[in-house]
């Protein structure tokens, strides 16, 4: 079943149509990826599926229920987290409390129950707690957890952003150019944390991404788009041989 | 060795009243507790939610003039005084939040201090609720359970009171993910969106529970001072309010501690400088935020730490 499906999405600003028409669908477990050149409208779908931009036209589904119009806070409650081009933290705080702010939308302790139900609030506290050193320990950031995020290199940084997101328990994960900065080793080690995120966590995996070498090797269902439309979606395979694509991206050969 | 320090601290509070040779220094350690919990409410906002306020009078305005209000006109009793005072900055608090959740940054700032000028004109004006710029006279000392805090030394304990529960509710919400929420908004408002967080929701959360803790310093400062009125609630007491906080160290929950007391024993320290002091004051200030940024408690709490490192290297040297 596709967890996530875009409906011939629209994006408009006043005249210009950053996206138009673009549909894709996501399968459960699958890790797809959004290619195109610069401008290619890629951020901005990313912004629509995450509702901080509403759609011009169009459906997005997500788990069989349309995600149109919510907040931002409730598609993440939905189980929509994504990660951000530019490194988004929250810096001047831990690692550790970076990754427990994720845990925000699946716990419940209000502002009167730290004096109404004292017990409750501990025991969730030391439950989000312990769940989000067992996700760093798994992201392999556990012994830097007492650190200010904005103190870890530039690597780690983006493997908390990664946490944090996971921390919201989603069902489908967004990365927005997670390799963007990273030498080709790290690359390599990326492609190896994101597939193990998957299995482990059960989760669909959308990424945006330039590098493409990553995304040949990691996804198993890729779309393109060029000025906001889609030009093609298929296997790695047959994205590299459609013609439309390389156009796209090195320009038409004159004869 | 935290039982220890709960000694200690408990020791402090109860020898403080013992040492006050008079009044008039007694009237200031009252001021500092009531600025300690003014300084607690603009770093809710302020310092961890990061939510500039230059409006803080006017809920302290506000508590005040609701608990004079209940107490001289209906003859209310400390307690529904003080719960009335809440409720109705609570709802200030709601009031401001709601024009504050669609301006950031400068336009915040100039929206909250226009706020505090709005609330206070209407102190001044709205002579048959207010009695205008004459303030209202006659406020009963509280009594509870049959006991009057009717002299500044009985009333320091019930301060006190009210400044323990306030820091320790702080201390306990900002471990929570209400505490974290207001964090995430400081430090970027999207990506907490982004991550789960109702920032809206929470926005109006830190600016009812500030206004919450300025009501209750409001009810306690017109109930002790026994007389109020507009020339108290300025612009001039908002920035004192934020200097604080600010002094102290913003995000730290005893930073406005620190706060208070420097922002209130400097002004009366300098006295013997006449007309020259508040120039010398506001030099004070100025060295402190250039030389301390993020306040003084950080740096103290540093300071304690190397103490207590040296002591335990010490204490082991000894024993090996």
């Amino acid at each position: 079943m596709a967890i996530l499906e875009l409906k011939e999405i629209t994006k408009k600003f006043g005249g210009l149509t950053a996206v138009d028409g673009v549909s894709l669908k996501v399968e459960d477990g699958q890790i797809c990826a959004l290619i195109g050149p610069n401008g290619a409208g890629k951020t901005t779908v990313f912004n629509m599926i995450t509702g901080a931009y509403q759609v011009s036209g169009g459906d997005i589904v997500f788990n069989g229920e349309s995600i149109c119009g919510r907040k931002s806070h409730q598609i993440v409650e939905k189980g929509i987290a994504r990660t951000f081009q530019n490194i988004r933290l929250f810096k001047s705080a831990t690692v550790l409390e970076n990754v427990m702010t994720g845990f925000h939308c699946k716990t419940k302790t209000g502002m009167l129950n730290v004096i109404f139900k004292p017990g409750m609030c501990r025991k969730e506290e030391a439950k989000t707690r312990e769940k989000s050193i067992e996700i760093l320990r798994f992201l392999g950031l556990a012994e830097v957890r007492d650190l200010e995020a904005r103190n870890i290199p530039y690597g780690h940084q983006r493997l908390l952003e990664i946490g944090r997101a996971l921390a919201t328990s989603p069902k489908l994960l967004l990365l927005d150019e997670p390799a963007a900065g990273m030498n080709s080793q790290e690359k390599e080690e990326l492609v190896k944390t994101i597939r193990k995120i998957r299995d482990a966590y059960h989760l669909a995996i959308l990424l945006v991404e330039h590098d493409m070498e990553l995304i040949m090797g990691i996804s198993e269902q890729i779309t393109v788009i060029n000025f906001g439309r889609k030009i093609a979606s298929g296997t790695a395979n047959e994205i590299q041989r459609n013609n439309d694509v390389i156009e796209a991206y090195l320009g038409r050969s004159d004869d | 060795m935290a039982k220890t320090k709960i000694l200690f601290m408990a020791a402090i509070i109860i020898i403080i009243p013992i040492l006050t040779p008079n009044m008039y220094i007694m009237q200031i350690v009252n001021m500092i507790c009531i600025y300690i919990i003014l300084g607690t409410s603009i770093n809710v906002l302020t310092g961890f939610t990061g939510q500039l306020s230059l409006g803080q009078a006017a809920f302290f305005g506000v508590g005040a003039y609701t608990t004079a209000l209940l107490n001289t006109r209906a003859g209310l009793q400390f307690i529904p005084c003080m719960i009335g005072s809440v409720l109705i900055t609570a709802l200030f608090g709601i009031v401001l939040a709601v024009p504050a959740l669609k301006v950031k940054g400068s336009y915040l700032a100039l929206l909250t201090m226009g706020f505090g000028e709005v609330v206070r004109i209407v102190m001044i004006n709205w002579t048959p609720v207010t009695n205008g710029t004459a303030g209202i006279l006659g406020i009963e000392s509280p009594v509870l359970f049959g006991f009057a805090f009717d002299s500044l030394k009985k009333y320091y304990f019930l301060i006190v009171a009210f400044v323990i529960l306030g820091l320790a509710y702080q201390n306990m919400i900002i471990h929570t993910r209400t505490g974290r929420a207001f964090v995430a908004i400081r430090e970027d408002n999207e990506a907490a969106e982004l991550t789960g967080i109702n920032v809206t929701g929470y926005k109006i959360r830190a600016f009812v529970l500030s206004a919450i803790y300025c009501g209750m310093a409001g009810c306690l400062y017109a109930m002790m001072i026994r007389y109020i009125s507009p020339d108290t609630f300025t612009n001039n007491i908002s920035s004192v309010i934020l200097w604080t906080a600010i002094v102290g160290g913003f995000g730290t929950v005893a930073g406005p501690v620190l706060g208070g007391i420097i922002m209130q024993v400097l002004p009366e320290a300098l006295r013997f400088l006449g007309d020259w002091r508040l120039v010398v004051y506001g030099v004070i200030l100025l060295i402190v935020i250039l030389r301390f940024p993020g306040g003084l408690y950080p740096y103290v709490q540093k300071l304690l730490e190397t103490v207590n490192k040296k002591k335990a290297a010490a204490d082991a040297a000894e024993e090996g």
